[in-house]
C-alpha cells in the first residue's frame, strides 16, 4: 500500500481501464479548509460516498471531475492528483 | 402551475419532479442508508432473497405437479416476500428506476453490474441449452410442469442480479465526519 502525504495508508485504486493507480491529496486539502465530504460532494455535484472513494483511491475520477476538484481547491490539478505517491510533508522532497 | 377555475393544477412536470424528489428522499433517507451501510448486512439480505426465491420456485413446482390445499397462497406469499426483499436490495444498491442524480462513479458501477449480469445469464442460458439437448438425446423424461418454475427463478435472477451484484460487492459506506458512526 502506498502512503499519502499525511501518512495514512491507501488501498490500491480499483478502477481505471488499464489498472493505473492514482494518488491524491483530497483528504488533506479538505482538512486544511475544514470542509466535510458532504460539503465537498455537494459543491462538486457528486455523491458524498464518491468523495470517500476518491480519497481512498478506490475510484479514479474522470478528467472533468479531476479538473473541477482542482478548481475548487484553487490549486493546479497536479497538486491534487499524481501517478506517484506524494512525498511526506517535511521529507525535504519537492511537492 | 396551471389554474382551472379556482383549482390550481400542477403540470405534469411538477408532478414528475415531486415524485423524483420523494424517490430520492426515500433512497437517501438516513435510517435507510444506515440500515444497509454495512456490506455484511447486505449480503445477508441477498442470501435471504436467494433462499426465498428458490423456495418460491419450489412452491410453484409443488403446486403445479402435486397441488395441495393453500398451495397458491403459499406461492403468492413467498412471491410477495421476494418482491419485498428485492425492493430492499434495490434501495440498498441505489438501483431504483427513475432515481436520478447518479454521479459518474455510480453510473460506472451500474454499468459494470449490467455487464456482469449479462455474462452470467449468457452462461446460464448456454448451460440450459446444453442440458435440454442432452435430455432430448436421452430417455429421461422431464415434466413440462417443471418449465414454469425454472423460468420463474431464471427470470427473477436475471432481473435482480445487477442490484444483487452491487449490494454484494460494494464496500461499507463510510459515514461523513459530521454523521454518527455506523451501528
Amino acid at each position: 500500500m502506498a502512503e499519502t502525504a499525511n501518512g495514512s495508508k491507501r488501498s490500491r485504486a480499483k478502477t481505471g481501464t488499464s489498472g493505473e493507480q492514482i494518488f491524491n491529496r483530497i483528504a488533506m486539502l479538505r482538512a486544511e479548509r475544514g470542509i466535510s465530504r458532504r460539503q465537498l460532494a455537494e459543491t462538486l455535484g457528486v455523491h458524498y460516498q464518491t468523495v470517500g472513494y476518491l480519497e481512498r483511491g478506490e475510484y479514479s475520477p474522470s478528467l472533468h471531475l479531476a479538473l473541477r476538484i482542482a478548481q475548487y481547491f484553487e490549486v493546479p490539478v497536479e497538486v491534487v492528483f499524481s501517478t506517484a505517491p506524494f512525498p511526506r510533508i517535511g521529507s525535504g522532497e519537492n511537492t | 402551475m396551471m389554474t382551472k377555475g379556482s383549482v390550481r393544477m400542477d403540470s405534469r412536470s411538477d408532478v414528475q419532479s415531486r415524485m423524483r424528489d420523494q424517490l430520492h428522499a426515500a433512497v437517501e433517507d438516513e435510517k435507510t442508508r444506515r440500515r444497509w451501510a454495512r456490506r455484511g448486512r447486505r449480503r445477508l439480505l441477498v442470501a435471504a432473497e436467494g433462499a426465498v426465491t428458490l423456495g418460491t420456485g419450489a412452491a410453484l413446482l409443488a403446486q403445479l405437479t402435486r397441488p395441495f390445499p393453500g398451495g397458491w397462497f403459499v406461492f403468492l406469499a413467498l412471491a410477495l416476500l421476494v418482491a419485498v426483499l428485492g425492493t430492499q436490495i434495490n434501495i440498498a444498491a441505489r438501483w431504483v428506476a427513475g432515481y436520478q442524480g447518479l454521479d459518474e462513479r455510480q453510473r460506472a458501477e451500474q454499468s459494470r453490474a449490467r455487464i456482469v449480469s449479462h455474462r452470467l445469464t449468457t452462461v446460464l442460458l448456454f448451460a440450459l441449452m446444453v442440458a435440454a439437448m442432452l435430455l432430448t438425446a436421452t430417455d429421461i423424461e422431464v415434466p413440462i410442469a417443471a418449465l414454469a418454475p425454472a423460468l420463474f427463478v431464471f427470470f427473477l435472477l436475471h432481473s435482480a442480479f445487477p442490484s444483487v451484484y452491487l449490494a454484494w460487492t460494494q464496500p461499507d459506506e463510510v459515514p461523513d465526519e459530521e454523521d454518527a458512526p455506523l451501528g
